[in-house]
């Protein structure tokens, strides 16, 4: 019987040291309570808002947003659904792209709210307001995305969660505005240039500028708009060459070019690459892997037949022939990366998201629009013009209002083509339907001109419960 | 089952000490109808002398006195009856209590099959055989009611699914917990090697399963290996080899037919100048056949037991190798187990359970995006393209960046390989009579090497100079089982039976990844530091912990009354402190009404009558670890980013916290009568459960605005109540033949009850009152027809396009149009089984069904529709609408068609309602005059055919497959093997 003590002893010891047990630390991921300790780790956090970049602007499905459904681009590979339904405005609220890109953005907003959210004491003031003023305007910029596609939707400028407050209705057109206006002009005290090589990419006050410029015009602000492109004035150029625009060598010079996504040839698709070599490189070159694109979308005829015969554009942005190949129509070149170009989504182009000959032409826009009878619409167009070896457009050619706003959008096709902004433009300018069915020869209807709140968003969110009319 | 062994022993002993006088015993074996049987084995116990009865029942033997005769035969009970002085003995045999006495495993001990009282249903290792190509898990199917087998993946080495009693979590996980000879296992039976089992018990009860508390809810499978006995050493080898031939190749259109409807429907395709040379010559390339192959493959076994003294062992050696129908997939096994058992001394006795498992996996492609898969990219690559290039290299101008298939099944290279250690050791004290204290202390080692190598000549979608990863992990599982059992009696008539126990137990997880790129194609992932490039590179750990406490009473009255109670406590690592603990109580009764006086003496008609009830709870925390906790994620693509053309790795919170998350609980009612009659010549089981999950672990949606997508909650409710029938029959018993049959089927009705807030459905996929994998989505009313040009103007559509169900009638396809269209899970399944034997040879057929549920044949969606990114169907060629030969099936070829590929509608929606003859075998069992002989104690050999045929109205790869975009095709087998004892 001696041998039955060994039960309450082997119990006893186990009770008591159960607890502990089960007591264990995650390995391999961080909580809130290690997660955010060091100036360095509210920075961490900063690039994760900012890693959201590449993926609302430049991702396989978002790529597409801005120039699908409009004259200047067509998807080629029309057996894949989503592209033809894009095009031909057949498609639903369920549309996989729509879905992704609404899921991308608030993914971003919420990694800005969580900076946003850090205390007071955490780090320095000086990194404190560095690192709110970037979170900032990252945060404006995807609510900035998000209205031009769906209209109002919720605002969420919080990071911490009220789980019984959680169904948040969608905000108007103009209060989303406010909130993007409100987020980049809090940036407007960022340096205009970083100087330290180690933080070239980061937002500048110029950015902030120019953004804000960018969304004035969008919202129908016409005179606030003018006022951030006069700014830059004086800080940027344009650069003489076309080619440097685009050239990956020339990243981050703040020459022309104001703000740029920032992206690095990694060795693999999927991590800090970009795509757009691929997807925008020449056709039917061997994919890929011969410096050629994927093949599923490109530059409409209709683009390149509109330029000037002498447009230096036309050869500058195009590909008419690539490695023997006829390009028909010819495809952009905009995004070429002789060094990486030949690998799987893995180049090393910047995209550039804002440069000074669009906030040119902005200004002649909104000196337009505001009935401005100085010369000043014409020389911001002229200086677009001059670089593309085309003659001057002057007060003495009588053009009309609508006329010089035409003028205008054409100047925007021919200088800004397949850099994501031809679908704001046409809806700004209230051109989408006519131009599409005038030169693309799709019907659609005005309703749109904002694509539906997306399908999950809908089902998820109770406060939602009308999607945009025509859905 | 010791008792047994012990007796055995003493008489063994006894008569080595007696040194007994031989004699010769004849006389008479009768069976129940006072008949003589002939054919009836005598034998001596423990000896390889045996004889047989001739036509009058009549047998005559040499055996010493004190030794033991053996008489059986097929349908009757065997008898054992020890020598005396006696030279004839004349006996009668009853028929075969159909296994009510057997013992079967019900965790943490045993039970006589008559005692027992919760729900477990019963496999011996001679039902596996049903199965011979596939995993120990899919040769469950059909053998358990209410336990629902799906092959997921005919692919070799590809596992089975198991869901008992209807899915009741949502994100919890709905797989079994399987116990091996006490020791929790990974990844269900894939590993083990069907020869090495002695029996499978399935606990689908909450007083059977309660035992494991935390981990019951989805049922527990509890395997036990075989082990070695008393006596002369058996040896047993098998062998068996087999073909396979794939089945329900598509009928897609040839080139001609391609470029006829390509050229027409999209006029501006470019032809490559390969494949207008194709076209040319007038040939076509038919990729099905031009990655598949006849499959083969081969099983060999050989297992050694036996015992001497007071130590038995066993010892089995199993190697299973398979080359799949398509090329390049093959997986082999080696199994190695070896089972000892030792009684040290009257008191103490210890044992040893290990097994040891390697195995190598080829697999085809099965990357995240199933259109680059392996057979997906040869069902639609154009049958236009030529397979290789003029200059002999493989042609590359795939549609949508795919690969040549060919070339993927030439150059790519995915291996798994696997080990796996599982063992335990235990020792047993037994300081008094009936009171054993038993530690049992082991677990598992699983590690994986996933080695994988993309060859650059497979097209642009891989890397072209090459590409390789290797992820490496290891699994540790440790547990410590302390249990006392104390078995006794108060009067006969009071019996009882009380367990306690204590376990801790902790899994750790780790696993490092490498990749790197620019390679040698010779030397693969075997030398990537060869490699230009290197990285990403990851690595991942993490460990979890469970302690428990447990315990169970049994109480007997009589043998007609019975009771069991269970109580455990688990703590798990899983949940927060102050949440970790859960209780599981459980409470069964039965009442062998058979045993009562006034059906024993009244009636001979019923053998067995028991009816049980149970009730009780059950937990699930198959969940990840540190769930309950906010997260924060660092590194990673996403959240990194680039600064001065150099790297900056972020963070970003990928969770929101829930302190308070804890176990899914389910309660769970059950129902059941065993029934025997005419002597159990039919027997069976009518069953009946309700089980109510609450608190489910799930990831309910949040708001998509607010970043995060889910949270894990304790919230809702699921129900699922079935029925389960089982009845097994033995039809004819003569003297040469034999006809068994057994039939299964259930039923289960699986509803959500309750979702939370008052919702009556979470983001338009969960319904309050309708199944969990409820279909719910637009209805496709076939194509829009000439004259209704008008009405398909409204919706943007023409004629020749999909028309979709305008449920409101408002003039938009949207979200609200949307239908319930039936569920994806069976609503009723079983199988159905026919034996004959007529001397020495049987018959077995073996059939499964199941029913109710749809199917999303997802590759109709490009086979049916016009696409431009590769092949369709022949059919859809023959009849795609045309003005001139409308139809109502499949829409006109036109660019960017609506709904033309029918996502998110009903279109592709299959029934999924099945019959299949899974095995159908002839086998031949050799006379044992003929084996005495050839010294052998058995010798069979059998010719069998899987899969022979299907009913279905199914039309893709096969009804059973999880994966219809990039499936595995199924096959049928012909298999024949020999199967040798001596």
């Amino acid at each position: 019987m001696k041998k039955l003590f060994i039960i309450p002893a082997l119990l006893g010891l186990a009770l008591t040291s159960c607890d502990s047990y089960l007591d264990l630390e995650p390995k391999s991921v961080l909580t809130p309570d290690n997660a955010y300790q060091t100036p360095s780790d509210w920075e961490k956090a900063l690039y994760g808002a900012y890693g959201s970049l590449q993926e609302v602007f430049v991702g396989k499905y978002t790529i597409t947003l801005g120039e699908f459904g409009t004259d200047e681009v067509i998807p080629f590979d029309m057996g894949w659904a989503a592209y033809s339904q894009l095009h031909y405005y057949t498609f639903s609220a369920g549309h996989e792209f729509l879905d992704n890109h609404y899921r991308v953005c608030y993914e971003g907003i919420k990694r800005c709210n969580g900076v946003l959210d850090m205390p007071a004491g955490a780090v320095s003031a000086e990194t404190y307001n560095s690192i709110i003023m970037q979170a900032r305007f990252l945060r404006g910029v995807y609510y900035f995305s998000l209205v031009k596609m769906y209209g109002g939707v919720p605002l969420w400028l919080k990071a911490s969660i009220d789980k019984d407050n959680i169904m948040i209705p969608r905000a108007t057109v103009d209060q989303v505005y406010e909130a993007i206006v409100d987020d980049l002009k809090a940036a407007l005290g960022l340096p205009d240039t970083w100087t330290a090589p180690q933080d070239k990419g980061r937002v500048t006050g110029s950015a902030a500028k120019a953004m804000l410029a960018r969304v004035y015009l969008q919202w129908g602000k016409h005179r606030e708009a003018l006022e951030y492109c006069n700014m830059l004035d004086g800080k940027f150029r344009l650069y003489d060459n076309l080619k440097d625009i685009f050239d990956p060598k020339n990243k981050n010079q703040e020459i022309e070019n104001i703000f740029e996504i920032q992206f690095k040839h990694s060795g693999a698709w999927g991590l800090e690459g970009s795509l757009q070599a691929n997807y925008w490189g020449p056709r039917g070159v061997g994919g890929p892997t011969a410096f050629g694109g994927w093949g599923g979308f490109g530059p409409t005829r209709y683009l390149y037949d509109s330029y000037d015969a002498k447009d230096k554009r036309r050869d500058a942005y195009f590909f008419t022939e690539f490695g023997g190949v006829v390009q028909d129509p010819p495809s952009t070149s905009k995004f070429f990366d002789s060094e990486y170009g030949n690998e799987i989504e893995d180049d090393n182009v910047n995209y550039i998201m804002i440069r000074y000959a669009d906030v040119l032409l902005m200004k002649a826009e909104a000196l337009n629009a505001m009935g401005d009878t100085s010369n000043d619409k014409y020389d911001a167009v002229n200086q677009i013009r001059r670089r593309a070896g085309l003659d001057d457009i002057t007060a003495s050619m009588n053009l009309s209002k609508e006329d010089f706003a035409g003028l205008v959008l054409e100047e925007r096709l021919h200088e800004l083509c397949c850099e994501h902004v031809r679908r704001d433009d046409l809806v700004r300018h209230g051109k989408l339907v006519e131009y599409m069915r005038d030169h693309a020869g799709v019907t659609l209807q005005p309703h749109h001109v904002l694509y539906p709140i997306p399908q999950a968003a809908m089902d998820a969110n109770e406060a939602i419960s009308e999607n945009n009319p025509g859905y | 089952m010791k008792r047994h062994i012990l007796y055995l022993l003493s008489v063994l002993i006894g008569c080595a000490i007696l040194q007994a006088r031989t004699i010769s015993v004849t006389g008479t074996v009768t069976g129940p109808d006072d008949e003589p049987i002939p054919g009836v084995v005598v034998s001596v116990a423990g000896k390889k002398a045996n004889t047989v009865t001739n036509v009058d029942g009549l047998y005559q033997i040499k055996a010493d006195q004190g030794q033991t005769l053996e008489f059986q035969f097929i349908g009757m009970a065997r008898r054992s009856i020890t020598v005396g002085d006696r030279s004839v003995i004349d006996v009668k045999l009853e028929a075969e209590a159909t296994m009510l006495d057997e013992v079967v495993a019900i965790g943490y001990g045993v039970s006589k099959k008559s005692d027992l009282t919760g729900s477990v249903s019963s496999i011996k290792s001679e039902e596996l055989s049903n199965a011979r190509i596939g995993t120990v898990t899919s040769a469950l199917q059909g053998l358990a009611a209410g336990v629902q087998v799906t092959i997921g993946s005919a692919k070799p080495g590809g596992d089975a699914s198991v869901v008992i009693r209807g899915v009741g979590t949502l994100n919890a996980g709905s797989t079994p917990l399987y116990i091996v000879d006490g020791v929790p296992v990974q990844d269900g039976l894939q590993d083990l090697s069907a020869n090495d089992i002695e029996s499978i018990e399935v606990l689908k009860d909450a007083s059977s399963a309660s035992i494991y508390g935390s981990r019951g809810s989805n049922g527990v499978v509890i395997v036990t290996t075989k082990k070695g006995n008393t006596g002369k050493a058996r040896v047993t080898i098998n062998a068996t080899y087999g073909i396979q031939k794939m089945l329900n190749k598509q009928d897609l259109m040839n080139a001609q037919q391609y470029y006829e409807l390509v050229s027409m429907a999209k006029p501006d395709y470019k032809w490559t100048s390969a494949e207008l040379r194709l076209l040319s010559r007038g040939e076509s390339t038919d990729w099905q056949d031009a990655v598949t192959q006849d499959g083969s493959f081969q099983n060999y076994n050989i297992s050694i037991s036996g015992g001497k003294n007071d130590t038995n062992h066993f010892f089995g050696v199993d190697w299973y190798d398979q080359t799949g129908t398509i090329r390049n997939s093959s997986f082999e096994k080696l199994t190695v187990r070896y089972n000892v058992d030792s009684r040290i001394n009257d008191w103490l006795s210890y044992g040893v359970r290990a097994n040891f498992i390697e195995s190598t996996l080829k697999n085809i492609n099965e990357e995240s995006d199933p259109s680059y898969g392996t057979f997906h990219s040869a069902i639609t690559a154009q049958p236009t393209a030529p397979i290789y290039n003029e200059d002999g290299s493989y042609f590359d101008g795939f549609l949508n960046t795919k690969a040549n298939p060919v070339a993927i099944v030439d150059l790519l290279d995915r291996t798994t390989s696997k080990t796996r250690i599982v063992g335990s050791a235990y020792i047993e004290i037994e300081p008094v009579k009936n009171l054993k204290i038993r530690s049992d202390n082991g677990g598992e080692i699983v590690m994986y090497r996933v080695k994988n190598y993309e060859d650059g000549r497979m097209g642009q979608h891989y890397n072209a100079s090459g590409h390789a990863n290797v992820m490496t992990n290891k699994k540790g599982y440790y547990q410590t089982e302390n249990t006392v059992t104390y078995s006794f009696s108060l009067t006969d008539k009071h019996r009882f039976s009380v367990m306690g126990g204590f376990s801790a137990s902790k899994t750790s997880y780790e696993e490092v990844t490498a990749d790197s790129k620019d390679l040698s194609p010779i030397l693969k992932y075997n030398n990537l530091g060869g490699a230009a490039e290197h990285g990403p590179n990851g690595s991942f750990a993490v460990s979890s912990s469970l302690v428990s406490f447990y315990g169970r009473l049994n109480y007997n009255f009589d043998n007609r009354y019975l009771a069991t109670v269970t109580m455990r406590g688990d703590g798990s690592s899983k949940f927060a402190p102050g949440h970790r603990w859960g209780y599981f109580p459980s409470l069964a009764l039965a009442w062998r009404a058979s045993e009562e006086s006034f059906i024993k003496e009244n009636t001979d008609i019923i053998s067995n009558l028991k009816l049980r009830l149970s009730v009780g709870r059950l937990g699930n925390q198959n969940i990840s670890e540190f769930a309950y906790a906010a997260r924060v994620a660092l590194g990673g693509s996403s959240p990194s980013y680039i600064f001065g053309d150099a790297l900056v790795s972020g963070s970003v919170q990928s969770s929101i916290p829930n302190p308070e998350l804890t176990w899914e609980k389910a309660n769970q009612l059950d129902l059941g009568i065993d029934f025997g009659l005419f002597n159990h010549r039919i027997s069976g089981t009518v069953e009946t459960y309700y089980k109510r999950t609450t608190d489910l672990l799930w990831s309910v949606p949040l708001p998509l605005e607010s970043g995060y997508g889910t949270s894990l909650t304790n919230i809702g409710k699921i129900d699922n109540k079935g029925i389960e029938f089982t009845l097994s029959t033995l039809n004819i018993n003569t003297k040469n033949f034999t006809w068994q049959t057994s039939f299964m089927i259930s039923f289960n009705d699986n509803k959500i009850k309750e979702l939370y807030d008052g919702k009556t459905d979470v983001n338009k996929s969960l319904f309050t009152g309708r199944p969990i994998a409820q279909i719910y989505c637009l209805k496709s009313l076939g194509i829009w027809q000439a004259n209704e040009a008008a009405q398909a103007a409204r919706y943007n559509a023409q004629p020749g396009d999909r028309k979709i169900y305008d449920a409101d009638n408002n003039g938009v396809i949207n979200g609200d149009d949307r239908q319930f269209c039936g569920t994806y899970t069976p609503k009723y399944f079983g199988s159905f089984s026919n034996t004959f034997t007529y001397k020495g040879f049987d018959l077995t057929a073996f059939f499964t069904f199941a029913g109710g549920h749809m199917i999303n044949n997802s590759l109709r969606a490009s086979l049916n529709s016009f696409n431009v990114w590769g092949n369709m169907s022949e059919n859809y060629y023959k009849y795609y609408w045309r003005q001139d030969r409308p139809n109502n099936k499949y829409p006109a070829p036109r660019v960017g068609s609506a709904y033309a590929d029918g996502a998110g509608t009903d279109a592709n929606m299959q029934k999924g309602d099945y019959l299949r003859l899974r095995n159908l075998e002839l086998g031949y069992t050799l006379p044992d005059q003929t084996l005495r002989a050839m010294r052998m104690t058995k010798l069979r050999v059998f010719f069998s055919v899987q899969n022979l045929f299907t009913a279905t109205e199914f039309t893709g790869f096969d009804v059973e497959s999880s994966n219809n975009t990039n499936p595995y095709p199924n096959s049928r087998s012909f298999i024949g093997g020999i199967s040798v004892n001596f």
